[in-house]
């Protein structure tokens, strides 16, 4: 094994700040690679130019360089009919570098992304992907590099496939580097907390990020990554933002300007650093002398406890975490028949509603007798994890089917769950420490359930001694302080909620799935709800339930506000704020009507009614007038098209309760408007939100839709008798057809006028086709519809 | 031909609000709150899935374009492509049950809901070509090849809708579900075609 200074590689890590190198791609492309060209092959047709930037790198102060192997995998040189050769590739350039470095740098055998997307994002299945780096990472081991460095990637789960590839074919150091946009996410949309867990859980031993931005941009993601890394971090980045000049790919950060972040850069947590694109090696002097008088700053010992989606991080306990329950095929036939059929739409209307209702975390079990829950446990899991992006918790008995679930799902999982008996911890525990999700533990030992509070305590002591020495901690483990049923042993509850205080009290995560407690009593949402509450009284961090209980939900949120878990109480202000009352007691129909308020309307035409007021001057002297105002306020540019919707919808409640409440003596005859979006064109939203708008102020509205052939228009305006015929079009080939309308309505004789509109429609057309009036948008509509009609 | 099923990205909510008309900053903070908990449901609530392709450029002057056999008359495209060997032809659609959201929404009378959903759908299904670009340039980088800084589409410019069918045939789109009408718009009304040069 390699040493400098007389450390390994991680041992380096542990006291130094890694200086690494920087551009090399670009180095080769100034000596004479041209466009269109195998890089690859190139490095190993030229090897004094490779030999030649590595070494200046090593001369400026890197102590690590990368191969020049980061596309060299089956895939890319594919492209170049180089498939048979990623063996030989990746071995030759590897020795080049090895020999470049000798005892004066450390070599990272390079890897990075194929350039396909995994399913169910693209046809690259997660095991094939594996393959491919196997076969590369095999052969840059097996040349003699000292670390595996997989860079550059931009979706988590090729990340993670690479590590795992590399985990399972050498036993080298394993850095992987995700992409950040200036948004700070990857390409594919994950945060780089998230994606720092996900991938110390794949298997990384440093985590970290390069390209695309520039230091500045960095030190908020390194802060991010750091805060929940239990590794090094590596950071390289581009000097400065790119921009295209003249044709090139230019950076606009000198290296004197990119050395004043390389100190925020080390205290923000960054253990390795070096360049990427536009770096030379002058920006990696620069690094080598800052660093110089830096110290690492240390990494945490564990992993939060916290779970990952795709994009996202759950934290454990610092918030109340619901885990929803509904995915589980126990006693939904239809469920059941959806999933024997292998239809997933029915498993991802459950995932949603869940997350709608504010679930945190999805529990998933598909087990059903006679079906392979091997394969809908993949299925379930490729369709959650990019549809509904929260973290899931994997719940099944199958220890392989649970060791398939963590190998391909693209996060920091949650195991449901691992008893503490003998046989169940020794088949379980490696896959834990093999892919570190948090798990849910029961204190269910080889003797069955301890019937008291103490023999469970005794249950979690013995295993939690066999789980820390396989270098888990409490971080990653939820206790079950196993619900039963109140109904068959009274005492049941207090037991349970004496587990929950001691392991809150021990520093253990807890959760409970409480409506098991109930069972066998009337009513049982009574029961549920206050067990909940006395359990995160006692400090329990999850609950698996039902977040569409809207009942549980609110106790959640009123506990949580009460056990100094809801800061500044946010999410309780959130969840009921906008019930409160003042608003209703001092806003008025107009005012409420203008901000859109429409859950008082009615308490306020209430009001109104009681102090006097009737129907018809609610309508004509606060509905109307407030419109007119908000329709003024949208033509003056101080309201936008959410305002004038949000009026919209309030003034269409108004109307909604005083017709269904007290239904307005003498309301005059509507006007009529048939409106459509003419034959050919299929858009829509702009001719809906003109009906929105039209019925609002009172007209009435024969909708025909889209798509609407011109004899069906004047058809309907005939039957009708209509007053008016709208028309919207998009594009200017659909434009067309108004004229048609237009001379059709003509030849017909209708007494209808006709006003069209849409995004190619002008004033001038509308007047070049014969069409009575022209508007901008909804709200001109009506204002044109109402002049036409005076 | 790349196919992707899924992408999966969220559009920065900037884009959606400037779609809307709006920045977020000048709504009243409920509206704002309504809005930003519309924009979540849409996370959910929408997919979008994608084709895309190279084809080399066989012909290329001032006013015209062969690619992959068809003959497209565009200064504008010809323009963009001036330096390119391939064209980069990209096609991304929501599919029709999910852009049916939008105008279930506003039949139920939501209309906020609605111009949300419209909005963000409008920016997830022209993200998606941002994101295959990004994609590609990533693969094309090793190679010195990247694609035009921008992407052009039917209907854009003096490249006319109709060659929309061209595009549309070529990455067979029908495969994604998606169809073209006589006036050579594509539906799902959610779904695009895009070009880009390979340079």
């Amino acid at each position: 094994m390699k040493t400098i200074d007389g450390l390994n590689f991680l041992d380096f890590l542990k006291h130094r700040i890694m200086v690494l190198d920087g551009a090399t791609g670009t180095a080769l492309q100034r000596s004479g690679m041209g466009p269109g060209v195998c890089p690859e092959l190139f490095a190993l047709e030229h090897p004094e130019i490779l030999t030649d930037v590595q070494r200046r790198y090593i001369d400026a102060g890197a102590q690590a360089i990368y191969t020049f192997t980061m596309g060299a995998n089956a895939h890319k040189l594919s492209e170049f009919s180089l498939r048979r050769d990623v063996r030989r590739i990746n071995a030759e350039l590897a020795a080049l570098s090895v020999k470049t470095a000798g005892s004066r740098a450390f070599v990272g055998g390079d890897v990075s992304s194929t350039g396909l997307f995994l399913a169910p994002l693209g046809d690259l299945e997660f095991e094939q992907a594996v393959d491919i780096y196997r076969e590369q990472i095999s052969a840059l081991a097996e040349a003699g590099v000292d670390f595996i460095v997989i860079e550059t990637m931009i979706d988590i789960q090729e990340a993670r496939a690479a590590v795992i590839a590399a985990k399972e074919c050498c036993d080298l150091p394993v850095v992987a580097s995700m992409t950040f946009d200036t948004h700070g996410r990857t390409l594919t949309g994950t945060s780089p907390a998230a994606a720092a867990m996900t991938l110390i859980s794949a298997g990384a031993d440093v985590v970290g990020l390069n390209c695309s931005t520039g230091p500045a941009e960095m030190v908020p993601l390194v802060e991010a990554m750091k805060a929940v890394s239990s590794v090094p971090l590596l950071v390289k980045p581009n000097a400065g933002m790119p921009r295209i000049e003249n044709g090139r790919t230019l950076f606009d950060m000198s290296c004197e300007q990119f050395r004043t972040y390389i100190k925020p850069l080390c205290e923000a947590g960054a253990n390795m650093i070096g360049g990427c694109c536009g770096t030379d090696p002058d920006y990696i002097r620069a690094i080598s002398d800052e660093v110089a008088s830096l110290s690492p700053v240390p990494w945490r010992q564990e992993m939060p406890a916290a779970l990952t989606s795709v994009s996202d991080e759950v934290y454990i306990g610092k918030s109340f975490a619901v885990i929803g329950e509904r995915i589980n095929p126990t006693g939904k036939p239809k469920l059941k028949e959806a999933l024997r059929a292998g239809h997933f739409y029915e498993v991802l209307d459950m995932a949603l509603e869940q997350k709608d209702s504010g679930a945190h975390i999805l529990d998933v079990n598909v087990g059903l007798p006679g079906a392979d829950e091997m394969q809908l446990m993949k299925k379930a899991i490729e369709m959650l994890s990019v549809r509904a992006k929260l973290p899931l918790s994997i719940d099944s008995s199958n220890p392989d089917v649970i060791e398939k679930a963590l190998r391909i799902y693209p996060g920091r999982a949650l195991v449901n769950s691992m008893s503490t008996k003998t046989e169940h911890l020794n088949a379980l525990l490696p896959l834990i420490r093999r892919y570190k999700p948090m798990f849910i533990l029961l204190p269910i030992g080889d003797d069955g359930i301890p019937q008291t509070a103490e023999g469970r305590i005794a249950e979690i002591m013995k295993a939690y001694e066999t789980i820390s020495a396989a270098g888990i901690g409490k971080d990653s483990i939820l206790v079950d302080g196993l619900v039963m049923a109140v109904s068959s042993d009274p005492k049941a509850a207090k037991e349970t909620l004496k587990v929950v205080r001691w392991c809150t009290e021990n520093g253990f995560h807890t959760v409970l799935g409480i409506s098991n407690g109930s069972f066998g009593l009337p009513e049982r949402r009574f029961l549920n709800a206050a067990y909940l509450v006395m359990a995160m009284g006692c400090g329990l961090s999850a609950a698996i339930m039902n977040p569409n209980d809207k009942q549980m939900m609110d106790m959640c949120c009123a506990a949580q506000a009460l056990t100094e878990r809801d800061e500044g109480f946010t999410q309780y202000i959130g969840r009921f704020g906008e019930t409160r009352a003042p608003e209703a007691e001092t806003a008025s129909v107009t005012d409420a009507i203008l901000t859109g308020k429409k859950k008082i309307i009615a308490s306020l035409i209430d009001a109104e009614i009681a102090s006097g007021a009737t129907p018809e001057a609610i309508i004509n002297n606060m509905i109307i007038p407030a419109l007119r105002r908000v329709g003024d306020l949208y033509e003056q540019r101080v309201y936008y098209l959410p305002q004038l919707i949000y009026s919209a919808e309030a003034a269409q409640a108004a109307f909604g309760y005083l017709e269904r409440h007290f239904a307005p003596a003498g309301s005059t005859v509507k006007k009529k408007v048939v409106m459509a979006t003419v034959k050919g064109d299929i858009h829509d939203i702009g001719k809906n939100l003109v009906v929105m708008l039209m019925k609002n102020h009172g007209f009435e509205v024969i909708d025909l839709g889209k798509d609407v052939p011109a004899q069906t228009i004047v058809d309907t305006a005939r039957e009708h008798d209509a007053d008016v015929i709208g028309l919207s079009a998009l594009i200017t080939t659909t434009a067309r057809e108004m004229e048609k309308v237009v001379r059709m309505v003509r030849e017909a004789g209708l007494r209808a006028k006709v006003i069209v509109g849409g995004a190619v429609i002008t004033e001038d057309y509308a007047r070049s086709i014969g069409a009575d009036a022209y508007a901008p948008d909804a709200a001109g509509a009506v204002k044109a519809v109402t002049k036409l009609l005076e | 031909m790349e196919v992707f099923p899924y992408l999966p990205f969220v559009p920065d909510k900037k884009t959606v609000m400037r779609r809307l008309g709006s920045q977020k900053a000048s709504l009243p903070a409920e509206l704002s709150d309504n809005i930003d908990a519309l924009l979540r449901q849409a996370e959910s609530a929408f997919t979008v899935r994608a084709k895309a392709a190279i084809f080399p450029l066989e012909h290329l002057d001032s006013a015209h374009v062969s690619i992959a056999g068809a003959v497209v008359e565009s200064a504008m495209l010809a323009r963009l492509l001036e330096k390119s060997s391939a064209a980069y032809v990209m096609g991304a659609s929501i599919p029709a049950w999910d852009v049916e959201k939008i105008s279930e929404a506003m039949l139920a009378g939501e209309g906020l809901k609605a111009i949300v959903f419209d909005a963000y759908a409008s920016e997830y299904v022209d993200g998606a070509l941002d994101v295959l670009i990004a994609r590609k340039n990533e693969a094309l980088r090793r190679t010195r090849q990247k694609l035009t800084k921008h992407r052009f589409s039917p209907g854009y410019g003096d490249l006319d809708i109709a060659y929309q069918k061209v595009f549309f045939d070529l990455l067979d789109m029908r495969t994604l579900d998606v169809t073209i009408n006589e006036n050579y718009l594509l539906s799902p009304e959610k779904s695009v075609i895009a070009i880009a040069g390979v340079e």
